[in-house]
């Protein structure tokens, strides 16, 4: 008994790290709530590869979280065929090459995104921030957009990687690594060690800050294998294909988020109707109560107006 | 300090070979090491934020957050010591929707922070996401400087970028090594 309370106080002191789910920042794991997340890319595909490629190596990428997760989770990846898309906050989840700017279309407009020439692909995730309520964290639309101004993306033959020159002035990136990992931000996995980037709420699979990226040499070997070894991992190797199967500790993380014994009954998109553009509380249905306390009052006010005129 | 220098110098041919070679994925990127940031940058500051404001783009398409900075020391650029500057980075939460841009670095009220600057179309961003945005923090009465380099590929076994960014602990000895990176554009 001495002993396995002692086994267990050396397992609290020190921490196991390992996956770590996105969440919002009230604390809330981010997660879609469908049995499904459809995915569709963009018909304009990308100069690099020819479509067919482009688009099998999607349905592989898709596939192979299905085939890690199969048996514990119940949150499938749904394909679409490709069709004229833009990344729009529209719950289509998009994966669209950029081949001309590097920017969100909106930058048309004064006050648009661009992006880092340095980023070879951007996920940008949609969810609902209500802390308190039902749907806080519910994820309603990802798009994974593609850096091909200044990467040139191949399907990196492991045998001979990088035997293609990139296109002149700039790097490669091997798709089908880049979009496993990318699809575990669409699924609501972060990354597996922190970094300037990781909101400072974010916690791993056991509770604990995930570990310093910059300090990861330091961890126990089993540890830093696992934590380095994710697909979830944030970096990779020029040319590196061992991203494009989810590892154990993706897998757990993914099982983690949609156990089966949860699963919903139906697969459909995110409803965005109470959460649209730029929506207003009252398009929910559930008015702040400071306003819902100022309306009655009003109504009050009004109705004593109208009587004290009588 | 010359010896931060001639360390770095020594150590430009790896890094520039690094940032031509590697491959990058997710918004994990090419790496920039002092001189890539320094290359890239407008402008070079040290401030604290103050404040942050998330709105939707004219298109409601995508979510931007403001972050003001108000400027207590410049390294490089065209900016002036008591400014208040505006910088923006990817994502925020407005009107109970929330957009996550992974990558994108973290800016809260009250930071005290060195920021690599440059424009992307009107806005003034962090060159490199969250690569360009150095803590300052002050542990025990020491000054601490810490930027992570997550996105850089040498996680797996340190490696001499690392280490020299490692020799840098105040923002005094950041000053001198980018001032010299500015100065050889």
């Amino acid at each position: 008994m001495r002993h396995a309370v002692v086994a267990i106080l050396l397992m609290a002191a020190v921490p196991a790290h390992g996956y770590v789910r996105s969440r919002t920042p009230h604390g809330t794991a981010t997660s879609w709530r469908s049995s499904c997340a459809i995915v569709q890319p963009d018909s304009g595909g990308t100069p690099d590869l020819p479509d067919d490629v482009t688009f099998a190596t999607i349905r592989a990428s898709m596939q192979a979280w299905q085939d890690a997760v199969h048996g514990c989770a119940y949150l499938t990846l749904t394909y679409v065929d490709p069709a004229p898309l833009e990344a729009h906050y529209d719950g289509v989840n998009v994966i669209k090459f950029r081949t001309d700017t590097w920017c969100h279309p909106d930058d048309s407009q004064s006050n648009g995104v661009c992006y880092s020439s340095v980023a070879a692909a951007i996920t940008t995730v949609f969810y609902v921030d209500s802390p308190g309520s039902s749907t806080d964290g519910a994820l309603l639309d990802t798009d994974v957009e593609l850096n091909d101004i200044d990467f040139t993306f191949q399907v990196v033959d492991p045998a001979a990687p990088l035997s293609v020159p990139p296109r002149s002035g700039t790097s490669v990136a091997d798709f089908e690594n880049t979009l496993v990992h990318e699809l575990g931000h669409l699924q609501g996995l972060d990354h597996t060690c922190r970094d300037a980037a990781t909101p400072s709420w974010e916690v791993d699979d056991s509770g604990n800050p995930p570990p310093d990226c910059s300090a990861i040499g330091k961890l126990p070997t089993a540890e830093l294998e696992k934590v380095v070894g994710a697909t979830m991992y944030n970096s990779a190797t020029p040319g590196e294909t061992k991203k494009r199967s989810p590892e154990a500790d993706d897998v757990a993380g993914i099982c983690a988020a949609y156990p089966l014994a949860r699963a919903p009954s139906t697969c459909k998109p995110a409803n965005l109707s109470g959460y649209k553009k730029g929506c207003s509380y009252g398009d929910r249905g559930d008015l702040p109560r400071g306003l819902g306390i100022l309306l009655v009052a009003i109504a009050i006010g009004a109705r004593r107006r109208r009587s004290a005129g009588r | 300090m010359t010896r931060i220098l001639s360390l770095f110098a020594s150590l430009l041919p790896a890094v520039a070979l690094g940032v031509a070679c590697n491959a990058a994925h997710a918004t994990t990127m090419v790496p920039l090491d002092l001189k890539g940031l320094t290359d890239r940058a407008e402008a070079v500051v040290a401030g604290r934020v103050t404040t942050t404001s998330a709105a939707w783009t004219p298109g409601h398409d995508a979510i931007y957050t403001d972050a003001t900075l108000h400027v207590e020391r410049v390294i490089t650029g065209r900016i002036t010591v008591g400014e208040d500057i505006v910088v923006r980075r990817e994502g925020g939460s407005v009107d109970g929707v929330g957009m996550m841009v992974y990558g994108a670095p973290e800016l809260v009220p009250g930071q005290e922070v060195v920021v690599f600057l440059e424009h992307r179309g009107p806005a003034r961003y962090i060159v490199g996401m969250a690569q360009g945005k150095i803590d300052i923090a002050t542990v025990g009465g020491r000054q601490q400087l810490r930027r992570n380099l997550s996105s850089v590929h040498f996680t797996r076994t340190p490696t001499v970028e690392e280490q020299a960014l490692s020799h840098i602990d105040t923002v005094n000895q950041l000053e001198v090594a980018v001032r010299r990176f500015a100065a050889a554009k």
